[in-house]
């Protein structure tokens, strides 16, 4: 049979597809808007919304650093930059651990007066769920995901091999044509974006092995200045040391790195003789170590009272191997990437949900065309088309409700971020259930209508629950609150649009035969 | 701004690859592209491709990170000649086929 192999690979596309569907379009999605992680958290501290960075930010936090912790040994700043414009101290006193992850104190960036953003999952929550989920064993919920990216590298290549049409008809898409307009849709945001895909899906399974299988790999020597050393009993009150002017040390740091410093670790307080360890913002480079955090690897240590060089910590030697491990792991979390590159790589990631979005949508539309003479349904079909509405339209909705409970749960509230959670999966809970209820055409539009609403209604909801709005946000150049308030926008639209064509009207009458919506770029 | 070229680049190899294809030469200019055309502007649209990547790499410092925003960049631009090609007006594509360009110009010039 000529097209044995190739039916064989459909085959194998179409049942890995539908088994992990719903997974993967909530691992893509969430892992989407995780490369905004930064901004999402950002827009859900209100209480931050005012600070604007002055002159001398540096200045500044020193000033209140030696207000706020005189007594200490270690001083950290983070400064703002273009994805988190807060101001951020911290400090450990003489003999105590320096504690990773510990809660910073961001100050007004103006003022210095010290800040209390509420408690919330912020950006974190979705870049967690992504790739651990929630509420279940790390260990298990990686598995989990781990095999779905697994399922999404077999449906890559098998896809490849039966949408053999996809390079023919390079930029063909014919809207308004029913299952015609899905397979057009799944192919465009395939093949468009397909180095993009096999990259994540690639570089997701890599990182899965290092977690599951300890590798030997060169980690860089020491993350941050030389820890204290530990001293019995009570601290001795010291005086502070008259320190170095930091901003010629940045200067010097900053042109060997050709990136503005991120952080700057002020050591060895107690001892009188400090030390100034700068860090720069993020990678330059995709070859290194890098976490889950933030900032670049590279560091350079100054004496703090003469400012001269002491030491410079770049990039650690490593093997090829280990190198090509690193590069896989800095590419699937975009941190060497600026903020335009991040963009691409968020569209791609939009091309990613749709394409996985559109596959499912693929499969009951297919199915639902055959069976359209009997004018009976199996019930597989029926359970895959309503269960299609709450994991595609139901995530969205849960994600437009997750930023508005972010607002609407009291700034106070205990466990607050956890009620944030709550709210998310609650949504999404009653959205999966929504379309057994209402039937899954009726459930589409209005899952995707009340998204809409929450989506278009956020800058508003932004402008009434925090001290400011889209407007003023622009105007001040704080493009990060802006930024997130316009995607809102955009999702709002996307999913108005969306919500019009799956209508119940606009179809025609025989239910089997429905034409799905045309166009879902999911929110956010 | 060099990033901005890059894309443009990019979205001007596709049209020269679209030209290439029957379907959407048709679309784009009206009419069949003979066997010479055809060749000559499969030619264009990878001298095009090409000649994109050489701002990527001047752009970003490491060659990694400079093929990764080529190919993100590739990405939007085949997917903005796919708009246009879908929602463009059927008459007088050829001109709608300038918009992204337009499009990219203003954004590079006012992001400088």
């Amino acid at each position: 049979m000529k097209n044995g192999f190739r039916q064989s690979m459909a085959w194998l596309h179409t049942w890995t597809g539908l088994l992990l569907g719903w997974l993967l379009f909530a691992i893509f999605l969430t892992g989407t808007i995780a490369y905004f992680r930064s901004e999402v958290t950002w827009w859900m501290k209100p209480e931050l919304h005012g600070s604007v960075v002055g002159a001398d930010p540096v200045g500044l936090a020193l000033d209140r650093l030696a207000d706020l912790a005189p007594d200490a040994a270690v001083w950290s700043i983070t400064l703002p930059d273009e994805r988190n414009p807060a101001l951020a101290l911290s400090w450990t006193k003489p003999g105590e651990e320096a504690r990773r992850g510990a809660p910073a104190t961001v100050i007004d960036a103006t003022t210095g007066a010290v800040l209390h953003p509420r408690e919330t999952a912020g950006g974190e929550f979705l870049y967690r769920f992504h790739f651990e989920l929630y509420g279940l064993p790390r260990a298990l919920a990686r598995w989990i995901v781990g095999i779905a990216t697994m399922a999404m590298f077999v449906a890559i290549i098998s896809g490849v091999i039966t949408h053999k049409k996809i390079f023919k008809e390079f930029f063909t898409f014919r809207p308004g044509k029913g299952q015609r307009s899905w397979l057009d849709m799944h192919n465009m945001t395939a093949v468009l974006a397909l180095p993009y895909h096999v990259m994540i899906t690639f570089s997701g399974l890599v990182l899965f092995v290092a977690t599951l299988m300890p590798l030997v790999v060169d980690r860089p020597a020491g993350r941050g200045p030389g820890q204290p050393a530990a001293v019995a009993g009570a601290p001795a009150p010291h005086e502070l040391p008259q320190l170095t002017a930091v901003p010629p040390l940045m200067a010097r740091a900053e042109a060997a790195w050709a990136m503005p410093v991120g952080r700057i670790q002020i050591g060895k307080l107690d001892t009188g003789q400090p030390e100034i360890v700068l860090i720069p913002q993020r990678n330059s480079t995709v070859a290194v170590q890098s976490g889950s955090g933030a900032n670049g690897v590279e560091r350079m240590r100054f004496d703090g009272l003469t400012g001269a060089l002491i030491e410079e910590t770049g990039r650690p030697e490593a093997s090829v191997v280990a190198k090509v491990d690193m590069a896989l792991g800095a590419l699937h979390r975009a941190r060497f990437a600026d903020t335009g590159l991040r963009w691409l790589f968020f569209i791609a990631g939009l091309a990613g949900t749709v394409m996985v979005g559109s596959g499912m949508v693929l499969w009951v539309s297919k199915r639902a065309a055959k069976h359209a003479k009997s004018g009976v349904q199996p019930f597989g079909l029926r359970l895959v088309d309503r269960l299609n509405v709450g994991g595609i339209a139901g995530l969205v909705l849960a994600t437009a409700g997750y930023f508005w409970a972010n607002r609407l749960i009291p700034a106070g509230a205990a466990d607050r971020a956890g009620l944030e959670i709550l709210a998310f999966f609650l949504i999404w809970a009653v959205a999966a259930v929504h379309p057994f209820l209402r039937g899954p055409e009726r459930a589409w539009s209005e899952q995707l209508g009340l998204s809409a609403a929450l989506f278009l209604a956020l800058p508003v909801l932004n402008a009434l629950t925090g001290p400011s709005n889209l407007p003023l946000a622009l105007w001040r150049g704080d493009l990060v609150l802006a930024t997130v308030d316009l995607v809102a926008l955009v999702s709002g639209v996307a999913c108005l649009y969306a919500a019009r064509k799956a209508r119940p009207g606009r179809q025609p009458a025989r239910r089997p035969a429905r034409r799905a919506p045309v166009s879902r770029v999911p929110g956010e | 701004m060099l990033p901005w070229l890059s894309l443009v680049l990019c979205y001007a190899g596709f049209v020269a690859l679209a030209l290439a294809m029957p379907r959407h030469h048709e679309e784009l200019r009206g009419g069949k592209p003979g066997a010479a055309g055809q060749r000559l502007w499969r030619l264009a649209g990878a001298a095009l491709l090409a000649a994109s990547l050489w701002p990527a790499l001047v752009w970003w410092p490491e060659a990694a990170i400079a093929v990764s925003a080529w190919l993100g960049m590739a990405t939007v631009a085949a997917f903005a000649l796919a708009m246009v090609l879908t929602f463009g007006p059927t008459r007088r594509r050829g001109l709608s086929a300038a918009l992204p360009v337009c499009l990219a110009v203003a954004l590079g010039l006012l992001a400088r």
